[in-house]
Order: structure tokens, then sequence, then C-alpha cells
């Protein structure tokens, strides 16, 4: 029942032409060369290290893996972490 | 702390140190009880990161609840830097002083340049400005350089523009000398040189010579009328004109050659004195060349403070052999400039030939340079009063 809602929400987004990561609350992740991830609309930090960092998202989890990572930012709905970034790659 | 870390400073921040079972928990319940939290990084198997003075207390009740242990590792910014300076007043008092000196003496002009004059000597305009009020150590508050100008230009007849400016602690007198047109009397046109007349204007006065004709210098070329007040002739007499130059080239020479070492010293150019900063002071060449750059070397030695970069490129002697050749294609290009520097800049030069004559028991080879141009000779020879 769940996904059909999800479904119907997604194809009245895209009908109307409006973002879909907004209509979904779904994340949206930004990548700036090798060196900064931006993770927008997370809902919290569930581990983190120097080489790993897994921040949680709606309908899973984006993890970033690397060397030297820092977290610059973190606010309720928003991170910036930078570092020498080797992936990044969203487990659900 | 990133972009970010400018405002950290300036309000203040401490670093924080988090050990415990789960640190990203802990940062969550900051993030959601709106404790700001930046620079989070792992050392040492902790997690460090930066917050405000003030919020560390709201960090216990967070800590109690998943069993972290927050300590504080370090303190930076300006909250701290106050909270040091009360404890160390001596110390601040120094540098309050020092800086009030420092700002107290800014205000006042500690140089005074002068620039653009010529026959002007540079301590007369210094005097008419210590008259107007300007010298070292007077206040920039109390100087009014329209004034200076004004008094400078009164006092100084010579000179025709004067603008005083203040960069900073350096008075800059800049200076346009009057240059003197005195009255041309009438008289008639004369042949300035020998030449061969190509064209002949007439603007007053009657024509004495014509296309083709041959003149020395002191012919009179267009004759006035003395008899009428306004009676000077005027005109211009084109002429073919011939400039002569020789020098001798040997065809053996010793030469000074750079052998590739160099010593490199730094120099402290103070008003024109140059003082020893970095760098050998005894040049260790017996012969050698000298190349200044850097600072104040463009400008008025005598300016401002400036560094400048000596270098001392060591020099050989070396025996050249010419061959007749090269030395007529040297002859050549030294003739050329030597003529070049005879003419006048308004004169046209139409053909350029050399001469050359070897003289093998002296070794050197003999260059007689002719330049055709084509010129104005006409000048005016005043009538006698």
């Amino acid at each position: 029942m769940r996904s059909r809602t999800k479904e119907i929400y997604r194809a009245m987004a895209e009908s109307l032409g409006l973002p879909v990561d907004l209509a979904l609350d779904l994340p949206r992740v930004i990548v700036v060369g090798a060196v900064q991830v931006i993770i927008l609309n997370h809902r919290g930090l569930i581990q983190y290290s120097k080489t790993k960092l897994v921040a949680g998202v709606g309908g899973g989890q984006v993890v970033v893996d690397g060397e030297d990572l820092e977290i610059q930012e973190i606010g309720p709905e928003d991170m910036a972490v930078k570092g020498v970034i080797r992936s990044v790659h969203m487990e659900t | 702390m990133g972009a970010a870390s400018f405002f950290w400073n300036l309000i203040g921040a401490v670093k924080v140190r988090v050990r415990g079972p789960n640190p990203a928990r802990f940062l969550n319940l900051c993030v959601s009880s709106g404790i700001p939290v930046s620079g989070i990084r792992e050392e040492d198997g902790d997690v460090t990161f930066y917050t405000l003075p003030w919020r560390y207390r709201e960090l216990r009740p967070l800590a109690f609840k998943t069993r972290s242990k927050p300590e504080v590792i370090g303190r930076s910014g300006v909250w701290f830097l106050w909270s040091k300076a009360r404890k160390r007043q001596a110390l601040v008092a120094t540098v309050l002083a020092l800086s009030g000196v420092f700002y107290y003496l800014s205000g006042s002009i500690w140089a005074i340049d002068v620039r653009g004059n010529n026959r002007v000597s540079r301590e007369r305009i210094l005097a008419a400005a210590l008259k107007a009020g300007l010298y070292k150590g007077v206040r920039k508050a109390v100087v009014s350089t329209e004034f200076i100008d004004a008094s400078i230009i009164r006092d100084i007849p010579e000179l025709g523009w004067v603008y005083t400016s203040i960069h900073g602690t350096v008075a800059l007198i800049e200076v346009r000398e009057k240059v003197d047109h005195p009255l041309e009397r009438p008289g008639d046109m004369v042949a300035r040189r020998d030449g061969l007349v190509k064209s002949v204007l007439v603007l007053s006065g009657h024509p004495l010579v014509k296309a083709g004709d041959t003149v020395k210098a002191g012919d009179i070329l267009i004759a006035g009328d003395p008899s009428s007040p306004s009676g000077g002739a005027r005109g211009e007499v084109v002429a073919s004109t011939w400039y002569k130059a020789s020098l001798e080239v040997p065809l053996r020479e010793i030469q000074p050659r750079r052998t590739g070492r160099k010593v490199e010293v730094r120099l402290l150019n103070v008003e024109g004195n140059l003082l020893p900063l970095f760098g050998s002071k005894a040049i260790p060449f017996q012969w050698y060349e000298i190349e200044d750059s850097g600072g104040g070397v463009r400008q008025s030695p005598k300016t401002t403070i400036s560094v400048i970069t000596r270098t001392y490129y060591e020099l050989t002697w070396v025996e050249v052999e010419r061959s007749p050749a090269e030395a007529e294609d040297l002859a050549r290009k030294r003739l050329e400039d030597i003529v070049r520097r005879q003419l006048p800049p308004s004169v046209k030069l139409i053909d350029f030939s050399i001469e050359v004559k070897i003289a093998p028991d002296r070794g050197v080879l003999t260059a007689t340079g002719l330049a055709q141009a084509e010129e104005n000779i006409a000048v005016v020879k005043p009538w006698p009063q």
C-alpha cells in the first residue's frame, strides 16, 4: 500500500513537473569532485570514522568511503563532508 | 572548520573531544537540540568537534543519555583572547600604547619627494614648501596642499605648475617648469647648412633661390623688407643635405665577456644610501659588471625605502678577431647610429652609403658614412637692431 502511494506521488510529481526528491522526501547528494560531499535531507548520522560515513536518509542510507573524512558542517537536514572521497553509494 | 572558521574564531569556539560507545548518536542529539557543531573529525579513535563556549554546558545531559564523556581540549577565538588579555594587562597596555604611538606617527609626514624639476633645484622647492608649512614631522591634518601649491608657485616663478599630494606618510610635490619661448625678431631667412634646394615656400619676403640651386650655410634664401615693421621673411626651403661621419673598427680587439659566475647581494636603499642586507660583502671577482633590480630602481633613488638586488657578473677579457666583412657590418651599424644621432627629429633620411678602407699594417678598417637627408634649412637671421 505504502509503495503504491509513493508511486501515485511520483506520477503526480512527474506529471506536474515538480522535483521528485521534494515530492517524495528523498535525499539529494551533491558530490564536488573527489573532495566534498553534501547530503541534503538526511535523517541523522549513523556511523562516522575517518574512512567511512553513513548517514540515514529516507528509504535507506548514504555511505561515503574515503580518507581523512571530516564533517565540516552538520544541521538537521544537511551535512557537508570533506576529505578524499573514494566512493558514494546508496544502500536501501 | 572550513569557510566558517573565520566566524568561529571571531566569536570564539571550544574544541570538544567525545569518548563513548556511540558518538554518532551524541552528534545527532546535539543537532536536534540546536547546538551548533562544526569541524567534526576522528582523532585517535575519538571524535572531536567545535562548538560555542556558552553552549558547552548543554552537552552534559546529552552525554549522560548516550553514555559519552565530552571534554574540552582547545579554546580559540576572541572570547578566550579577551580572557587571556585580562590576565596579562602589562602586555596589553604595551600593545595598545605602541599601536597608539604608531597611529599617531602615521598622522605625520616623514618624507617629502620632489618630481619633475630640472632647472629648479630640489632644495629650493623644499625651502618653499617649508615656508608654506610642509616639512618632515608636520601633522597631515594641518597641511593644506592647495595652499602649499599656491605658495610654491608664487615663490618660484620658474615653475608653471605644482601639485602636492600625500601618500601615507610621504608628501609628493610634482612640478612642471615654465618653457621660455623667446620672441623671434624679424630678419632674412638664411641657410642653416649646405644643401641642394628641392622646394621653396615663401610666406613673406622675396625668394632668392629656386629648386635646383646649390646653397651654402649662411646664404640668404628668402629676403625680408627691413623698411616695413612686419617685413621679416618667413617660409620654408626644403633641401637635400648630407651628413658625414667616419670611424675605425679594429680587426682584432680585447673585449669583456661574462664568465657565467655571479654573486647576488641584497641592499637596503634608504633615501639613496645603500646598506648591505644579505649576501657576500666582499666581491670575489677581479673584474665584474653590476646590474640592479628590484624596488626603487626605476623610481627616483631618493624616494622611499626599498630593497635592491644587486648582481655582480664576473668578466673575463677575450681577444676577438673580426673578418673584414664583419668589421664592415659593425662599422655600418655604428655609423648609422652616429648619423641618426646627428639628425634633428624632423629630418628625413633618404639614403645612406658607406666607404671602407682596410689598413692591414695598423689592423683597422676605416669607414666613412655619407647620409643624404631632406630638411627645411631656412632659419631666421634677425636684422641688427
